[in-house]
Protein backbone atom coordinates (compact mmCIF):
# COMPACT_ATOMS: atom_id res chain seq x y z
CA UNK A 1 0.00 0.00 0.00
CA UNK A 2 1.64 3.16 -1.06
CA UNK A 3 1.67 5.98 1.46
CA UNK A 4 -0.25 8.89 0.29
CA UNK A 5 -1.69 11.81 1.29
CA UNK A 6 -4.96 11.64 2.00
CA UNK A 7 -6.25 14.65 -0.76
CA UNK A 8 -4.39 12.23 -3.11
CA UNK A 9 -6.62 9.22 -1.90
CA UNK A 10 -9.60 11.05 -2.75
CA UNK A 11 -8.39 12.31 -6.08
CA UNK A 12 -7.71 8.55 -6.93
CA UNK A 13 -10.65 7.21 -5.49
CA UNK A 14 -13.20 9.49 -7.23
CA UNK A 15 -11.37 9.21 -10.77
CA UNK A 16 -11.70 5.75 -10.80
CA UNK A 17 -15.73 6.99 -10.16
CA UNK A 18 -15.55 9.49 -12.46
CA UNK A 19 -14.10 7.84 -15.62
CA UNK A 20 -15.52 4.48 -16.09
CA UNK A 21 -18.91 6.59 -15.32
CA UNK A 22 -18.41 9.74 -17.54
CA UNK A 23 -18.40 7.30 -19.98
CA UNK A 24 -20.75 4.98 -19.66
CA UNK A 25 -23.31 6.16 -16.56
CA UNK A 26 -26.72 6.80 -18.00
CA UNK A 27 -27.29 10.31 -19.02
CA UNK A 28 -30.72 12.15 -20.44
CA UNK A 29 -31.08 12.07 -23.71
CA UNK A 30 -31.36 15.37 -25.57
CA UNK A 31 -31.20 16.42 -29.39
CA UNK A 32 -28.03 18.32 -30.92
CA UNK A 33 -26.36 17.26 -27.09
CA UNK A 34 -26.77 13.49 -27.56
CA UNK A 35 -23.36 11.69 -25.92
CA UNK A 36 -21.84 14.93 -26.20
CA UNK A 37 -23.58 15.95 -22.59
CA UNK A 38 -20.74 13.66 -21.21
CA UNK A 39 -18.46 16.69 -21.78
CA UNK A 40 -20.11 18.39 -18.84
CA UNK A 41 -17.65 15.61 -16.67
CA UNK A 42 -14.23 16.62 -18.40
CA UNK A 43 -14.74 20.37 -19.97
CA UNK A 44 -16.52 22.13 -17.08
CA UNK A 45 -14.29 20.50 -14.26
CA UNK A 46 -11.18 21.57 -16.12
CA UNK A 47 -11.94 25.47 -16.05
CA UNK A 48 -12.95 25.13 -12.32
CA UNK A 49 -9.61 23.31 -11.48
CA UNK A 50 -7.66 26.04 -13.53
CA UNK A 51 -9.40 28.83 -11.41
CA UNK A 52 -8.47 27.36 -8.07
CA UNK A 53 -4.97 26.34 -9.38
CA UNK A 54 -4.52 29.87 -10.41
CA UNK A 55 -5.64 31.57 -7.05
CA UNK A 56 -3.55 29.04 -5.52
CA UNK A 57 -0.38 30.82 -8.05
CA UNK A 58 -1.90 34.22 -6.94
CA UNK A 59 -1.84 33.68 -2.96
CA UNK A 60 1.89 32.07 -3.57
CA UNK A 61 3.00 35.03 -5.17
CA UNK A 62 1.26 37.26 -2.23
CA UNK A 63 3.25 35.08 -0.09
CA UNK A 64 6.60 35.36 -1.65
CA UNK A 65 6.35 39.39 -1.75
CA UNK A 66 5.55 39.07 1.81
CA UNK A 67 8.18 36.35 2.78
CA UNK A 68 10.74 36.24 0.58
CA UNK A 69 11.37 32.77 0.69
CA UNK A 70 11.71 31.08 -2.47
CA UNK A 71 9.71 28.17 -2.20
CA UNK A 72 6.49 30.72 -2.53
CA UNK A 73 7.85 31.40 -5.85
CA UNK A 74 8.46 27.26 -6.94
CA UNK A 75 4.73 26.35 -5.79
CA UNK A 76 3.35 29.77 -7.85
CA UNK A 77 5.48 28.47 -10.95
CA UNK A 78 4.35 24.78 -10.80
CA UNK A 79 0.50 25.92 -9.95
CA UNK A 80 0.09 28.52 -12.66
CA UNK A 81 1.90 25.65 -15.27
CA UNK A 82 -0.46 23.37 -14.26
CA UNK A 83 -3.62 26.12 -14.66
CA UNK A 84 -2.11 26.65 -17.85
CA UNK A 85 -2.25 23.36 -18.77
CA UNK A 86 -5.73 22.81 -17.19
CA UNK A 87 -6.52 25.71 -19.54
CA UNK A 88 -5.56 24.08 -22.63
CA UNK A 89 -6.91 21.03 -21.86
CA UNK A 90 -10.40 22.98 -21.11
CA UNK A 91 -9.94 24.68 -24.42
CA UNK A 92 -9.83 21.74 -26.21
CA UNK A 93 -12.35 20.28 -24.97
CA UNK A 94 -14.96 22.96 -25.55
CA UNK A 95 -13.68 23.32 -29.06
CA UNK A 96 -14.47 19.68 -29.48
CA UNK A 97 -17.67 19.93 -28.26
CA UNK A 98 -18.44 22.79 -30.39
CA UNK A 99 -17.42 21.82 -33.58
CA UNK A 100 -20.39 19.09 -32.81
CA UNK A 101 -22.79 21.13 -31.40
CA UNK A 102 -22.64 24.52 -32.61
CA UNK A 103 -21.01 23.61 -36.02
CA UNK A 104 -17.20 25.17 -35.40
CA UNK A 105 -14.36 24.88 -33.90
CA UNK A 106 -13.83 28.45 -32.77
CA UNK A 107 -17.11 30.96 -33.31
CA UNK A 108 -16.09 33.90 -31.33
CA UNK A 109 -18.36 33.16 -28.42
CA UNK A 110 -17.40 35.41 -25.73
CA UNK A 111 -16.16 32.51 -23.24
CA UNK A 112 -14.02 31.03 -25.97
CA UNK A 113 -12.58 34.69 -26.55
CA UNK A 114 -12.33 35.08 -23.07
CA UNK A 115 -10.29 31.82 -21.88
CA UNK A 116 -7.75 32.59 -25.36
CA UNK A 117 -7.32 35.73 -23.36
CA UNK A 118 -6.45 34.15 -20.31
CA UNK A 119 -4.15 31.55 -21.67
CA UNK A 120 -2.12 34.30 -23.40
CA UNK A 121 -1.90 36.10 -20.40
CA UNK A 122 -0.43 33.31 -18.55
CA UNK A 123 1.65 32.39 -21.59
CA UNK A 124 3.00 35.64 -21.16
CA UNK A 125 4.02 34.74 -17.78
CA UNK A 126 6.30 31.87 -18.48
CA UNK A 127 7.98 34.25 -21.27
CA UNK A 128 8.71 37.32 -18.25
CA UNK A 129 9.94 33.98 -15.94
CA UNK A 130 12.19 33.43 -18.42
CA UNK A 131 13.64 36.65 -19.48
CA UNK A 132 15.38 36.40 -16.21
CA UNK A 133 18.49 34.83 -14.87
CA UNK A 134 18.71 36.05 -11.33
CA UNK A 135 16.15 33.88 -9.03
CA UNK A 136 15.60 36.50 -6.62
CA UNK A 137 14.43 39.04 -9.48
CA UNK A 138 12.42 36.49 -11.18
CA UNK A 139 10.46 35.47 -8.25
CA UNK A 140 9.57 38.89 -7.14
CA UNK A 141 9.16 40.83 -10.79
CA UNK A 142 7.03 37.84 -11.47
CA UNK A 143 5.21 37.17 -8.45
CA UNK A 144 3.97 41.17 -9.50
CA UNK A 145 2.77 39.74 -12.79
CA UNK A 146 1.07 37.14 -12.05
CA UNK A 147 -0.56 38.87 -9.01
CA UNK A 148 -1.68 41.76 -11.64
CA UNK A 149 -2.72 39.39 -14.95
CA UNK A 150 -4.97 37.02 -11.64
CA UNK A 151 -6.97 40.25 -10.94
CA UNK A 152 -7.47 41.30 -14.85
CA UNK A 153 -8.76 37.42 -15.08
CA UNK A 154 -11.50 38.12 -12.57
CA UNK A 155 -13.30 40.63 -14.89
CA UNK A 156 -12.51 38.85 -17.73
CA UNK A 157 -14.12 35.43 -16.90
CA UNK A 158 -16.95 36.17 -14.03
CA UNK A 159 -18.07 39.47 -15.60
CA UNK A 160 -17.66 40.13 -19.46
CA UNK A 161 -19.04 36.98 -20.68
CA UNK A 162 -21.82 37.54 -18.89
CA UNK A 163 -22.61 40.58 -20.65
CA UNK A 164 -22.89 39.89 -24.16
CA UNK A 165 -25.29 36.59 -25.73
CA UNK A 166 -23.65 33.63 -26.02
CA UNK A 167 -24.39 30.40 -27.13
CA UNK A 168 -22.95 28.71 -24.53
CA UNK A 169 -24.68 27.04 -21.67
CA UNK A 170 -26.22 28.94 -19.20
CA UNK A 171 -25.69 32.26 -20.75
CA UNK A 172 -28.56 34.30 -22.99
CA UNK A 173 -31.33 32.55 -22.77
CA UNK A 174 -29.37 28.73 -23.52
CA UNK A 175 -30.13 26.54 -21.06
CA UNK A 176 -27.48 25.93 -18.99
CA UNK A 177 -26.19 22.60 -17.55
CA UNK A 178 -27.79 23.27 -14.67
CA UNK A 179 -31.42 22.07 -15.89
CA UNK A 180 -30.01 18.70 -16.97
CA UNK A 181 -27.64 18.01 -14.16
CA UNK A 182 -30.69 18.73 -11.52
CA UNK A 183 -31.16 15.52 -13.22
CA UNK A 184 -29.73 13.31 -10.07
CA UNK A 185 -27.60 10.60 -11.90
CA UNK A 186 -25.17 13.13 -13.83
CA UNK A 187 -24.71 15.27 -10.34
CA UNK A 188 -23.95 12.50 -8.71
CA UNK A 189 -20.85 11.92 -11.41
CA UNK A 190 -20.35 15.84 -12.15
CA UNK A 191 -19.53 17.21 -8.42
CA UNK A 192 -16.74 14.18 -7.76
CA UNK A 193 -15.91 15.43 -11.35
CA UNK A 194 -14.99 18.75 -10.04
CA UNK A 195 -13.26 17.56 -7.27
CA UNK A 196 -11.14 15.17 -8.60
CA UNK A 197 -9.58 16.72 -11.43
CA UNK A 198 -8.69 19.86 -8.77
CA UNK A 199 -7.30 17.51 -6.54
CA UNK A 200 -5.55 15.90 -9.70
CA UNK A 201 -4.25 19.51 -10.18
CA UNK A 202 -2.81 20.44 -7.01
CA UNK A 203 -0.90 16.92 -7.50
CA UNK A 204 0.73 17.61 -10.24
CA UNK A 205 1.94 20.91 -9.38
CA UNK A 206 3.27 19.24 -6.45
CA UNK A 207 5.32 16.93 -8.47
CA UNK A 208 6.34 19.82 -10.43
CA UNK A 209 7.30 22.09 -7.27
CA UNK A 210 9.43 18.71 -6.10
CA UNK A 211 11.19 18.24 -9.62
CA UNK A 212 12.11 21.88 -10.14
CA UNK A 213 13.35 21.40 -6.48
CA UNK A 214 15.50 18.67 -7.40
CA UNK A 215 16.38 20.03 -10.50
CA UNK A 216 18.01 23.20 -9.13
CA UNK A 217 19.33 21.52 -6.05
CA UNK A 218 21.19 19.17 -9.15
CA UNK A 219 21.99 21.97 -10.98
CA UNK A 220 23.28 24.04 -7.68
CA UNK A 221 25.73 21.19 -6.41
CA UNK A 222 27.64 20.16 -10.08
CA UNK A 223 28.08 23.54 -11.99
CA UNK B 1 5.12 62.92 4.29
CA UNK B 2 1.73 64.80 4.58
CA UNK B 3 -1.08 64.93 2.21
CA UNK B 4 -0.48 68.43 0.72
CA UNK B 5 3.23 67.52 1.03
CA UNK B 6 2.95 64.38 -1.35
CA UNK B 7 0.30 66.28 -3.50
CA UNK B 8 3.25 69.18 -3.87
CA UNK B 9 5.71 66.29 -4.97
CA UNK B 10 3.25 65.01 -7.34
CA UNK B 11 2.89 68.32 -9.08
CA UNK B 12 6.78 68.68 -9.40
CA UNK B 13 7.52 65.26 -10.92
CA UNK B 14 5.02 65.93 -13.48
CA UNK B 15 6.52 68.95 -14.25
CA UNK B 16 9.76 67.43 -14.12
CA UNK B 17 8.43 64.56 -16.74
CA UNK B 18 6.84 67.43 -18.85
CA UNK B 19 10.52 69.53 -18.59
CA UNK B 20 12.28 66.37 -20.13
CA UNK B 21 10.18 65.72 -22.10
CA UNK B 22 10.25 68.74 -23.96
CA UNK B 23 13.82 68.82 -24.04
CA UNK B 24 13.69 65.36 -26.08
CA UNK B 25 10.91 66.37 -28.71
CA UNK B 26 12.41 63.97 -31.39
CA UNK B 27 11.06 61.18 -29.26
CA UNK B 28 7.59 62.86 -28.70
CA UNK B 29 7.36 63.84 -32.34
CA UNK B 30 8.51 60.10 -33.14
CA UNK B 31 5.25 58.60 -31.07
CA UNK B 32 2.94 61.26 -32.63
CA UNK B 33 4.44 60.62 -36.50
CA UNK B 34 4.02 56.55 -35.31
CA UNK B 35 0.39 57.20 -35.10
CA UNK B 36 -0.30 60.10 -37.93
CA UNK B 37 1.51 57.24 -40.46
CA UNK B 38 -0.47 54.01 -39.22
CA UNK B 39 -3.65 56.58 -40.02
CA UNK B 40 -2.28 57.46 -43.33
CA UNK B 41 -1.65 53.75 -44.40
CA UNK B 42 -5.21 52.61 -43.32
CA UNK B 43 -6.05 55.68 -45.54
CA UNK B 44 -4.23 54.65 -48.20
CA UNK B 45 -5.84 50.88 -47.91
CA UNK B 46 -9.19 51.25 -47.03
CA UNK B 47 -9.69 55.31 -48.37
CA UNK B 48 -13.65 55.82 -46.44
CA UNK B 49 -14.12 53.35 -43.50
CA UNK B 50 -17.29 52.09 -42.35
CA UNK B 51 -18.59 52.68 -38.90
CA UNK B 52 -17.04 49.35 -37.41
CA UNK B 53 -13.90 49.08 -38.99
CA UNK B 54 -13.54 52.95 -37.93
CA UNK B 55 -13.71 52.01 -34.50
CA UNK B 56 -11.55 48.63 -34.87
CA UNK B 57 -9.09 50.51 -36.87
CA UNK B 58 -8.77 53.54 -34.39
CA UNK B 59 -8.56 50.75 -31.14
CA UNK B 60 -5.59 49.08 -32.97
CA UNK B 61 -3.80 51.91 -33.70
CA UNK B 62 -3.79 53.50 -30.17
CA UNK B 63 -3.35 49.76 -29.02
CA UNK B 64 0.35 49.57 -30.53
CA UNK B 65 1.12 53.61 -30.16
CA UNK B 66 0.23 52.96 -26.51
CA UNK B 67 2.21 50.37 -25.73
CA UNK B 68 4.90 51.67 -27.65
CA UNK B 69 4.85 55.47 -26.04
CA UNK B 70 4.36 53.95 -22.26
CA UNK B 71 6.94 51.29 -22.99
CA UNK B 72 9.73 54.25 -22.13
CA UNK B 73 8.02 55.43 -18.87
CA UNK B 74 10.60 53.90 -17.01
CA UNK B 75 13.24 53.19 -19.68
CA UNK B 76 14.25 56.61 -21.36
CA UNK B 77 16.06 57.54 -18.39
CA UNK B 78 19.11 56.05 -16.84
CA UNK B 79 19.51 53.53 -13.83
CA UNK B 80 21.38 56.61 -11.79
CA UNK B 81 18.61 59.03 -12.96
CA UNK B 82 16.22 56.40 -12.21
CA UNK B 83 17.60 56.14 -8.74
CA UNK B 84 17.73 60.14 -8.49
CA UNK B 85 14.09 60.90 -9.57
CA UNK B 86 12.99 57.73 -7.21
CA UNK B 87 14.63 58.86 -3.95
CA UNK B 88 12.58 62.32 -3.94
CA UNK B 89 9.51 60.15 -2.76
CA UNK B 90 7.65 57.63 -1.60
CA UNK B 91 6.69 55.23 -4.62
CA UNK B 92 2.82 55.58 -4.69
CA UNK B 93 3.34 59.26 -5.31
CA UNK B 94 6.42 58.45 -8.27
CA UNK B 95 3.70 56.06 -9.74
CA UNK B 96 0.80 58.78 -9.69
CA UNK B 97 3.20 61.14 -11.32
CA UNK B 98 3.57 58.54 -14.08
CA UNK B 99 0.13 57.68 -14.53
CA UNK B 100 -1.19 61.43 -14.61
CA UNK B 101 1.49 62.37 -17.36
CA UNK B 102 0.98 59.33 -19.09
CA UNK B 103 -2.58 60.00 -19.17
CA UNK B 104 -2.27 63.60 -20.27
CA UNK B 105 -0.03 61.78 -23.01
CA UNK B 106 -2.78 59.38 -23.98
CA UNK B 107 -5.23 61.93 -24.09
CA UNK B 108 -2.72 64.05 -26.81
CA UNK B 109 -2.31 60.92 -28.74
CA UNK B 110 -5.93 60.17 -28.98
CA UNK B 111 -6.70 63.91 -29.79
CA UNK B 112 -3.88 63.50 -33.05
CA UNK B 113 -5.27 59.93 -34.22
CA UNK B 114 -9.23 61.12 -33.98
CA UNK B 115 -8.04 64.33 -35.84
CA UNK B 116 -6.15 62.78 -38.67
CA UNK B 117 -9.02 59.81 -38.96
CA UNK B 118 -11.59 62.46 -39.10
CA UNK B 119 -9.63 63.85 -41.77
CA UNK B 120 -8.88 60.71 -43.81
CA UNK B 121 -11.11 58.52 -43.20
CA UNK B 122 -14.14 60.16 -42.69
CA UNK B 123 -16.83 60.83 -39.35
CA UNK B 124 -18.83 57.81 -38.98
CA UNK B 125 -19.99 58.75 -35.34
CA UNK B 126 -23.15 60.14 -34.01
CA UNK B 127 -21.99 61.31 -31.23
CA UNK B 128 -17.93 62.20 -31.71
CA UNK B 129 -18.08 63.98 -28.38
CA UNK B 130 -19.09 60.81 -26.11
CA UNK B 131 -16.92 58.68 -28.33
CA UNK B 132 -14.29 61.55 -27.49
CA UNK B 133 -14.80 61.69 -23.29
CA UNK B 134 -15.55 57.31 -23.45
CA UNK B 135 -12.11 56.95 -24.49
CA UNK B 136 -10.27 59.37 -22.34
CA UNK B 137 -12.02 57.46 -19.30
CA UNK B 138 -10.31 54.18 -20.68
CA UNK B 139 -7.01 56.17 -20.33
CA UNK B 140 -6.88 56.14 -16.92
CA UNK B 141 -6.79 52.16 -16.71
CA UNK B 142 -5.11 52.06 -19.88
CA UNK B 143 -2.16 54.13 -18.50
CA UNK B 144 -2.16 52.74 -15.07
CA UNK B 145 -1.71 48.90 -17.12
CA UNK B 146 0.67 49.78 -19.51
CA UNK B 147 2.74 51.66 -16.81
CA UNK B 148 2.99 48.90 -14.00
CA UNK B 149 4.09 46.91 -17.55
CA UNK B 150 6.29 48.84 -18.16
CA UNK B 151 8.01 49.13 -14.78
CA UNK B 152 7.99 45.10 -14.85
CA UNK B 153 9.38 45.10 -18.47
CA UNK B 154 11.99 47.45 -17.42
CA UNK B 155 13.29 44.96 -14.81
CA UNK B 156 13.52 42.54 -17.13
CA UNK B 157 15.74 44.56 -19.36
CA UNK B 158 13.08 45.75 -21.00
CA UNK B 159 12.68 43.77 -24.85
CA UNK B 160 10.05 45.83 -26.94
CA UNK B 161 8.13 42.39 -27.52
CA UNK B 162 8.15 41.67 -23.97
CA UNK B 163 5.75 44.71 -23.32
CA UNK B 164 3.23 43.56 -26.00
CA UNK B 165 3.66 40.12 -24.90
CA UNK B 166 2.66 41.40 -20.96
CA UNK B 167 0.19 44.24 -21.48
CA UNK B 168 -1.83 42.83 -24.81
CA UNK B 169 -3.63 40.18 -22.81
CA UNK B 170 -4.02 42.50 -20.12
CA UNK B 171 -5.38 45.04 -21.17
CA UNK B 172 -8.12 43.07 -23.07
CA UNK B 173 -11.21 43.63 -21.05
CA UNK B 174 -10.56 47.48 -21.07
CA UNK B 175 -10.37 47.00 -24.71
CA UNK B 176 -13.45 45.31 -25.41
CA UNK B 177 -15.33 47.50 -23.30
CA UNK B 178 -14.08 50.78 -25.03
CA UNK B 179 -14.97 48.72 -27.97
CA UNK B 180 -18.56 48.48 -27.18
CA UNK B 181 -18.62 51.64 -26.00
CA UNK B 182 -17.24 53.45 -28.85
CA UNK B 183 -19.79 51.47 -31.37
CA UNK B 184 -22.97 52.86 -29.00
CA UNK B 185 -21.41 56.32 -29.72
CA UNK B 186 -21.44 55.49 -33.38
CA UNK B 187 -25.01 55.03 -33.82
CA UNK B 188 -25.64 57.26 -31.44
CA UNK B 189 -27.80 55.19 -28.67
CA UNK B 190 -29.48 56.64 -26.33
CA UNK B 191 -26.71 57.35 -23.08
CA UNK B 192 -28.76 55.46 -20.73
CA UNK B 193 -27.78 51.83 -23.04
CA UNK B 194 -24.47 52.87 -22.34
CA UNK B 195 -24.86 53.24 -18.33
CA UNK B 196 -24.18 49.57 -17.22
CA UNK B 197 -20.67 49.29 -19.45
CA UNK B 198 -19.43 52.70 -18.53
CA UNK B 199 -19.91 51.82 -14.47
CA UNK B 200 -18.37 48.84 -15.78
CA UNK B 201 -15.53 50.85 -17.38
CA UNK B 202 -15.38 52.81 -14.21
CA UNK B 203 -15.05 49.72 -12.19
CA UNK B 204 -12.06 48.49 -14.27
CA UNK B 205 -10.00 51.40 -13.82
CA UNK B 206 -10.48 51.76 -10.19
CA UNK B 207 -9.26 47.90 -9.80
CA UNK B 208 -6.48 48.22 -12.30
CA UNK B 209 -5.44 51.61 -10.78
CA UNK B 210 -5.44 49.97 -7.00
CA UNK B 211 -3.78 47.25 -7.83
CA UNK B 212 -0.91 48.71 -9.67
CA UNK B 213 -0.63 51.11 -6.38
CA UNK B 214 -0.73 48.19 -4.44
CA UNK B 215 2.16 45.95 -6.77
CA UNK B 216 4.49 48.78 -7.54
CA UNK B 217 6.13 49.61 -4.41
CA UNK B 218 7.58 45.77 -4.78
CA UNK B 219 9.06 47.00 -8.58
CA UNK B 220 10.85 49.85 -6.24
CA UNK B 221 14.69 49.95 -6.47
CA UNK B 222 16.38 46.77 -5.91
Amino acid sequence: MPRLQPYKWIALLSLLLVIPMGWMGDVPRKIILNESIRNLYFHVPMWFGMIFLLAASAWHSLVYLRKRQLQHDHWADAYSVVGLLFGLLGLTTGMVWAQFTWGAWWSGDPKQNASAIALLMYLAYRVLRNSFTQPETRARISAVYNLFAFSCLIPLLFILPRLTDSLHPGNGGNPGFNSYDLDGRMRLVFYPAVLAFALLGFWLANVYARMQRISQFLQNRFT
Amino acid sequence: MTISGSFRTLITLIRYELRSEWRQQNVLGGIFLYSATAVFVSYMTFRILPGPTWVAVYWLIMLFSSTHALGRSFGQSSSDRLLFEQSLSAPGVYLASKISYNILLLSIIHLLTTTCMLVWVGNPFQDLLRFSWVAVVGYIGLSGALTLIAAISRKANAQATLMVVLSFPVVMPLMLLLIRLSMHALDGLNPVASQTYLAQLGALDVLILSTAFLLFPYLWRD
